[in-house]
């Protein structure tokens, strides 16, 4: 265990659900405590829920570690509870190394003070020396790139100029340990790379890296393992890929479930027209899931007017993890509905075959009025399919490289036909 | 229990350990904190009147108002104010002083940790620090207001005893007992906001349940005022050692010494151990 920068072992924390139970457990703890008494603190009381349940894991030295789940499993909990900031309920942490948390870029800074103050305040507030500070801080003003403003209030400051000198004095004090919390979500995309950069080069022996993003692009890039977490615990610990390569199938499983169910109308919704079901219908009209690919597919929705709606222009989109990657719309094709009368209808959309490639895909609809613009039904998603099939075979790679370009490979798969040519034709193609 | 900065190891367990040797790590821990308190104390002190005019002119109204008031009123019989060890004026200021060390410093170490909990959220860093630089606050204000405390000395060519120089001596039980008490109210008032209301109700009447104002009564029941509440023992000690250079309490001094330090080590150590259970409800 040597090796190990960060032991976690049976790690629980919990929160209390509202104020008033928080003031009530706190009260009863605050008297225990007065008392001298050890309460008991591995079951819940009333109004009392897990945030994080029987957590271990290591993270050695050297390791960049991923975290990802769905809002709510726990993971900015974790950071918490890594960086000192809370306290475990049960079970216990143990940090080998200088720990820098990147939670929330410049949280100590005050408004008032300038640049340079806050400097020297955060470094105190990590518990650095005055001598410490002073051998940084030229470094520090040079990297957040604001050599004019450092003596300005910080208050004065973008949002993007006080994100960067944040993560400036975060980094330059040569944590052993560093703890990311989706900060490179902010700034604009040149800081976005320098941090990385600066990350990158942390990337040695001596450091372990924990970070909690949404980006599993990320992940995968750059963490060696990932642990994913849900709300009832560590779901998975492993290699980066295979843990990303997991959670997405859940993901797109529980969007497909979502699709079986039909799709739920949002609840109170005065819509004229109300989307009732949903269905992805295959060449002899069964409602089906899955398709190969370049396969035809239909998309059947099932409506009921409120009242009788003139010429709607239906638009339907095909997504590939959040991205819209094909639209489908009568805007373009043309309206077939005159007139929509009050009941129920259906509308279906005949979509030719399309090289996609093996995964799943979501569907967003949305309705607009006869001047194609009034929305009759805002965008939404309302289903799934997926396309199974063989993967490509990589000629010449294998093991994870190969899965990695096929998740990160783009939807549309074509089958292209290349050539070389030797460099004498090419010159004189050139000329 | 707890380790941070540049210490390059730590363990943190749901359990809040309850080992005698544990009063060394605190000791460690809050001398460690003392360089951040430093920190947070110049922030505040630079950030607090950094968009005024007059500055720190405002910490002095209130004290010489009251005063001025008190003087007014004693002039003119309204009240009546028995006869004082010092020229009123001096007297009252000097009473109020000392009471503003006391009442001005918990008032700021109770909402210390409220206040900060922007960074007690979002950081990990001795929380000590930030009762010490509340206290800071405190005692710089009391500092400013015994400006017009000396002026009005000089000014009513009032003679004070020589011994008067160990008056910051004479008030250290005084320290430990208001940060000691702050200690507990801080970390109460994070989970029930209504300690800082009520303080500043109780400090309210406090003022005039102390011998500020007035000399010391020195009748039954009234003389109890002075023998039942500590921060009255130390106010008159102050007043004697300025106006006579001897305690004439000194029994009753020295027993409320003895329990402003043991207030202050179990507030301390009631602060320490209770960090766990403010943490998630700041």
């Amino acid at each position: 265990m040597s090796d190990a920068a960060i032991a976690v072992r049976g790690l629980s924390k919990k929160f209390s659900k509202t104020l008033r139970a928080t003031m009530r457990n706190g009260a009863i703890d605050l008297a225990h405590t007065a008392l001298g008494a050890q309460h008991p603190r591995d079951h819940l009381r009333r109004g009392e829920f897990w945030a994080i349940r029987d957590l271990s894991f290591d993270l050695l030295r050297g390791e960049w570690l991923g975290v990802v789940g769905p809002n709510g499993a726990g993971k900015s909990t974790l950071l918490k509870l890594l960086s000192g900031i809370l306290r475990p309920d049960t079970g216990s942490i143990e940090l080998h190394g200088r720990v820098c948390s990147l939670i929330e870029l410049g949280a100590g800074f005050h408004p008032m003070l300038s640049g340079r103050e806050n400097i020297y305040l955060q470094g105190s507030m990590m518990g650095f020396a005055r001598s410490e500070i002073n051998e940084r801080i030229a470094a520090i003003i040079e990297f957040a790139g604001i050599p004019d403003f450092i003596d300005t209030p910080v208050k004065f400051y973008s949002s993007g100029m006080h994100a960067r000198l944040g993560f400036s004095v975060a980094i330059h004090f040569e944590p052993d340990i560093l703890l990311v919390d989706e900060v490179l979500a902010v700034g604009d995309r040149s800081f976005q790379e320098k941090c990385m950069r600066a990350m990158q080069l942390l990337r040695s022996e001596r450091h372990a890296v924990l970070m909690v993003t949404h980006s599993l692009y990320r992940v995968e890039a750059l963490c060696d393992r990932a642990l994913w977490l849900e709300e009832t615990g560590c779901k998975m610990i492993g290699p980066a890929l295979e843990v990303v390569g997991a959670f997405l199938d859940d993901q797109d499983r529980r969007v497909e479930e979502e699709t079986a169910r039909g799709a739920a109308p949002a609840a109170g919704e005065p819509a004229p027209l109300i989307l009732e079901g949903i269905e992805v219908l295959a060449d002899d009209g069964s409602p089906r899931s899955t398709f190969a690919p370049n396969e035809s597919f239909t998309v059947r929705l099932l409506l009921r007017a409120r009242e009788a709606i003139e010429r709607p222009y239906f638009n339907l989109r095909v997504l590939d993890r959040g991205f819209g990657i094909i639209d489908a719309s009568m805007l373009v094709d043309g309206s077939p509905i005159a007139l929509f009368d009050e009941g129920p209808g259906a509308v279906e959309c005949h979509f030719p075959p399309l090289p996609l490639a093996p995964r799943t895909y979501e569907l967003a609809l949305f309705v607009r009025g006869p001047d194609g613009v009034t929305p009759v039904i805002p965008l939404r998603n309302i289903g799934a399919f997926r396309i199974a099939g063989p993967e490509p075979t990589y000629a010449a790679l294998g093991g994870p490289m190969a899965l990695n370009l096929i998740r990160q490979g783009c939807p549309l798969r074509v089958e292209t036909e290349w050539s070389f040519s030797p460099a004498k034709l090419a010159r004189g193609a050139a000329r | 229990m707890t380790t941070r900065g540049t210490a390059t190891h730590a363990v943190y367990t749901a359990s809040a350990s309850q080992r005698l040797a544990d009063w060394h790590d605190m000791a460690r821990d809050l001398v460690g904190a003392g360089p951040l308190a430093w920190r947070l104390f110049l922030r505040d002190f630079s950030a607090k009147y950094r968009q005024s005019l007059l500055g720190y002119l405002w910490a002095l109204v209130p004290p010489v108002v009251t005063v001025g008031l008190f003087a007014y009123l004693s002039s003119q019989r309204i009240v009546n104010i028995p006869e004082t060890s010092l020229p009123y004026p001096a007297y009252a200021l000097l009473g109020m002083t000392i009471w503003g060390l006391f009442s001005i410093g918990l008032t700021a170490i109770t909402s210390s940790l409220g206040q900060g909990a922007n960074l007690v959220r979002k950081m990990s860093f001795p929380r000590e620090a930030l009762v010490c630089a509340a206290f800071g606050q405190g005692a710089l204000d009391t500092l400013l207001r015994a400006v017009p405390t000396v002026i009005v000395f000089v000014w009513l060519g009032v003679r004070i005893h020589p011994a008067a120089l160990l008056l910051p001596v004479v008030l250290v039980p005084l320290v430990l007992l208001t940060v000691g008490i702050g200690f507990v109210l801080s970390i109460v008032n994070v989970v029930i906001r209504d300690v800082a209301n009520a303080l500043r109700l109780v400090l309210q009447f406090g003022l005039f349940l102390t011998p500020v104002l007035y000399p010391p009564p020195e009748t039954w029941p009234f003389a109890l005022i002075t023998i039942l509440n500590p921060v009255s023992s130390f106010v008159v000690a102050a007043q004697d050692i300025v106006a006579r250079g001897t305690l004439s309490m000194p029994g009753l001094y020295a027993a409320w010494t003895g329990f402003a330090i043991l207030l202050f080590l179990a507030g301390w150590r009631f602060f320490r151990l209770a960090q766990p259970i403010i943490a998630e409800r700041i």
